[in-house]
């Protein structure tokens, strides 16, 4: 039997956790409106309403799932041997995909268009848009 | 005709910090505020002068109503 840790997090949108993660790297993730299982190497009752799935070919042992709280905000859960692998850097990369991927959505859904977009060399990402009045 | 900019910068850590230009005072504090419940949280804004502009000028009218 597996353990899971569930860690907090600030996300609040399903879609852009999966383009998050798909950016990071997984190429299967999925979303779905009820909790599904996770798959792991050892059976698991651990849930979530996205999950990245594991890539054995990339040495993964198990399934990275977010599971949304009753308040509306996601749960990282992440198998207690992965801890390593997806750690404090590995979220924060996440975190900046997350953001990217929220605000250019928003904004160009309200009539804004990308003016410019630069990573620099501390790999801190500058998104310039504009609307004409 | 004039445009309105927003300039996102969003660190390796996920820390996004906006800056807004050309939006006028309770509409850039609306788009910011959106932006802060796409984004689950507190994010660092910059007023611009249009903002302070609107301010200044809610505070004047306040007064002549006095």
């Amino acid at each position: 039997m597996s353990h899971y840790t569930r860690v907090a997090t600030a996300f609040v949108s399903a879609t852009h956790i999966a383009k998050a993660l798909v950016d990071v790297g997984f190429e299967k993730v999925e979303v779905f409106t009820e909790p599904q299982p996770l798959r792991g190497i050892f059976t698991t009752r651990a849930v979530g309403h996205v999950i990245a799935r594991r890539r054995l070919v990339a040495g993964e042992m198990n399934d990275v799932g977010f599971l949304r709280r009753t308040d509306g905000h996601f749960d990282a859960v992440v198998e207690d041997m992965d801890r390593e692998r997806y750690d404090a850097v590995w979220m924060g990369r996440l975190r900046q995909r997350y953001a990217y991927h929220a605000t250019r959505d928003l904004l160009t859904a309200k009539g804004f268009e990308i003016a410019d977009e630069q990573t620099d060399e501390r790999d801190t990402l500058r998104l310039t848009l504009r609307r004409m009045t | 005709m004039g445009f309105e900019q927003i300039e996102v910068t969003i660190d390796s850590d996920g820390r996004v910090e906006l800056k807004v230009a050309g939006v006028q005072g309770a509409g850039c504090l609306a788009l910011t505020e959106q932006l802060e419940r796409h984004l689950g949280g507190q994010v660092e804004r910059r007023l611009t002068d249009e903002y302070r502009d609107t301010v200044v000028e809610a505070e004047r009218l306040e007064l002549e109503d006095d």
